[in-house]
């Protein structure tokens, strides 16, 4: 087997992150949220040093193979540089359920889509149908800031 | 406290009635959800397919023998305006939005759309542009000018009749003009979500570099739809002010251009075909590693040519324009980049070539799709290539040659390369197989179908025969070929029945597909089949660009041996 490449400290930090397998993560949280109904799941994380709950969830075990194999020497040897704002970023990993991370379900697409039709086609049928389309298009458009996200 | 609806079974503390929005039909009404979104798209997209299809079959009918009667030549019009317009805007369009819609999110590592509410709200538009399309039917009323609706031959109103104007006086091309105008935003809508999913909520660690093919490709076509469509919208707007205003943006004789509507038009319409064969494009690209099992021969290629294709598509659109007396300065420009765009494509060829190349390959029904693809949009290419050639051009210009070339493209490419992403996705939307026996029944069907359908256009198209006429004298030498390409397309209208059939079927009895059925590569192999409403419990990272074969070979990752 080719030996692995020296990665450089940043693109370390990826690869020390070993990537979750989804079955198990879900197994894991399965078992963790048993009293709740929902299982609980991390907010999105935007890079790769922000990695969530899956590094808390996996490192040590992938960490522990990686370094019993000893196919990956560098990882170990690189210290992993601390984050900045650790606390922050600490709060971003509480869990959250389902229907606050999940967009909501909204009627207002449709209504807008619907109010769209009725006023071009009044552009070539009756002023009227293009004016009843525009109040509607109109109110759609506020109908759908206003809701609740 | 525990709040249930009366439809839950369990112990309950507090008891509600269900919201409409809880219900089925409400749920489907009201999602924001881009897998069920996604869905909606694929399923309507087939329903116009069934449409554009009977006119197809309809088309051919009448030319299947000569002084054929099967439609009057109004119908006729009709019949093959509303043809190229509803397989082009409602059926390959929505159907690889489909697939960016259910794919993207999940093959990036992201719960959803960015902007979940405007992917919603751009189905229901493309689904009442499209009913509006269609009704001009009910209303005795369709569009008649072609798929591409030449003003000032669409105009109407003042002007009529004057210096040999001639108009069209119904609601026909007002119908097209507005159900072009609703498609449109909701193809703006969706290519802007697109690039701020794709842009913004890739999985930790997924680079540019790093991200699906498939992906980079809606990217591409993404900035094209909101670059391209805007003239065509335009285009639109201006017709109709045209026909109701009394403007004269198109008609000669009262100072306007009537060359206007064919640059306003085919810079739209030449990006428009790579809208409709660069997803196709990506949809190949993730389907041959896998069944070669290897990973994809020169990805950095793949995905910049798909960049310099889109790039191209802009500087080509007059060569649709020659015969209509360009400056050769402009024919010399726009022949060579017209001829330019075949390298990238060239190189995209390639590197597919260079995939199989060696691999442990499996012929399952995405990848003899993936295969047809290839050769049949190789001649398609090919035959573009040709047309690029402007003396060439001059000779087959409005001939059925360029009727062939056009299906070669977008059916042997565009529809092919849908089928390889419907076979190859379906287990993960639904979590079965397709029969795979049917699905090699329907492939040879619709590849000897194709070819005996739009392979003898070429000759006719050479023997002159010109496209869109409604029929043709027994004494041109046309007769069998016209009969061979109605065959082909009764062969094509049984495949996509035995596809219909196989759908069905599967869906009732079909083998269970588990997440990963066929040992895939990327992340959206990594969710159940079909996926939870949240994709992903915890966002996945990513170090390479095979971040499954990482996780299933982590003796062997990617990462270990490679540095992108």
């Amino acid at each position: 087997m080719k030996k692995p490449v020296q990665l450089d400290a940043k693109r370390e930090i990826v690869s020390q992150e070993q990537y979750e397998p989804q079955d198990q993560v879900e197994q894991q949280a399965s078992q963790a949220s048993e009293q709740s109904e929902m299982p609980e799941m991390s907010r999105s994380s935007q890079g790769p040093d922000a990695s969530g709950t899956s590094q808390d969830v996996q490192g040590t075990e992938a960490s522990k193979e990686e370094s019993s194999s000893g196919e990956v020497e560098s990882s170990q040897d690189i210290p992993a540089p601390q984050p900045p704002r650790a606390k922050k970023r600490k709060r971003k990993q509480e869990p959250v359920s389902e229907e606050e991370i999940m967009p909501r379900p909204s009627y207002w697409p449709l209504a807008l889509a619907i109010a769209l039709v009725i006023m071009l086609f009044g552009t070539i049928a009756q002023p009227i149908v293009m004016v009843v389309g525009a109040i509607l298009v109109i109110g759609s458009i506020i109908g759908w800031s206003l809701e609740r996200r | 406290m525990a709040i249930r609806t009366i439809g839950d079974s369990a112990t309950t503390t507090m008891v509600r009635r269900r919201t409409l929005s809880e219900t089925y039909l409400g749920q489907w009404l009201t999602t924001t959800d881009h897998k069920q979104i996604g869905i909606m798209y694929i399923v309507t997209a087939f329903f116009f397919f069934m449409v554009g299809g009977m006119e197809a079959l309809l088309i051919r009918a009448q030319l299947a023998r000569p002084d054929g009667h099967v439609l009057d030549p109004q119908a006729y019009n009709e019949i093959f305006t509303m043809h190229g317009t509803t397989m082009i805007f409602l059926f390959v369009m929505p159907v690889l939005v489909g697939f960016g819609n259910y794919i993207v999110p999940l093959m990036i590592g992201a719960r959803d759309m960015a902007f979940p509410r405007l992917n919603a709200f751009g189905y229901w538009v493309l689904l009442f542009g499209g009913i509006f399309l269609q009704a001009s039917f009910i209303v005795g009323q369709p569009p008649d000018g072609g798929w591409f609706q030449y003003a000032p031959l669409s105009e109407t109103g003042v002007g009529c009749g004057l210096h040999a104007v001639q108009c069209t006086t119904g609601l026909n091309a007002d119908f097209w003009a507005l159900g072009t105008l609703m498609l449109g935003v909701s193809s703006i809508g969706g290519g802007l979500n697109f690039i701020v999913t794709i842009l913004k909520l890739r999985a930790p660690g997924m680079s540019i570099n790093r991200m699906p093919l498939f992906s980079w490709m809606t990217l591409v076509t993404s900035f094209l739809l909101i670059f391209a469509l805007p003239s065509l919208t335009a285009a639109s707007v201006l017709l109709i002010l045209d026909r109701h205003v009394g403007t004269h943006f198109y008609q000669y004789s009262f100072g306007g251009d009537p060359l206007l509507w064919q640059h306003l038009f085919w810079s739209f319409g030449h990006p428009e075909v790579y809208i409709l064969i660069l997803p196709a494009f990506g949809i190949i690209s993730e389907v041959l590693p896998v069944f070669a099992r290897k990973p994809i021969f020169g990805y950095t290629f793949i995905a910049w040519s798909g960049v310099a294709i889109g790039f191209l598509s802009f500087t080509v659109w007059a060569h649709h324009m020659f015969a209509v007396g360009l400056p050769p300065i402009a024919q010399a420009f726009f022949a060579t980049s017209t001829t330019l765009i075949a390298i990238p494509t060239a190189v995209k060829i390639f590197n597919w070539l260079a995939t199989i190349f060696l691999g442990k390959i499996s012929l399952k029904a995405p990848m003899i799709f993936a295969l047809g693809f290839i050769g049949m949009f190789l001649i398609g290419g090919l035959n573009g290539a040709a047309l690029a050639v402007v003396p060439f051009d001059y000779q087959v210009t409005d001939s059925y040659f360029v009727v062939s070339h056009i299906h070669y493209v977008l059916f042997g490419g565009s529809v092919f390369g849908i089928f390889a992403g419907i076979f190859y996705w379906f287990p993960k939307m639904t979590g079965k197989f397709l029969n795979e026996r049917w699905a090699q029944v329907q492939f040879w069907l619709m590849l000897i179908g194709m070819n005996l359908a739009f392979f003898p256009m070429h000759l006719l198209g050479l023997l002159g025969m010109p496209r869109r006429i409604y029929t043709f004298p027994d004494n041109m030498g046309w007769n069998e070929m016209n009969l061979l390409s109605t065959i082909g397309a009764f062969m094509i209208g049984l495949a996509v029945m035995v596809f219909l059939f196989n759908v069905i079927a599967s869906l009732k009895n079909g083998q269970l597909a588990g997440s990963d059925p066929w040992d895939a590569f990327t992340l959206e192999w990594d969710t159940p089949s079909p996926p939870k409403k949240y994709n992903f419990l915890t966002l996945p990272i990513v170090r390479s660009r095979r971040p499954l074969y990482d996780k299933k070979y982590p003796e062997i990752a990617d990462w270990k041996t490679v540095t992108h």
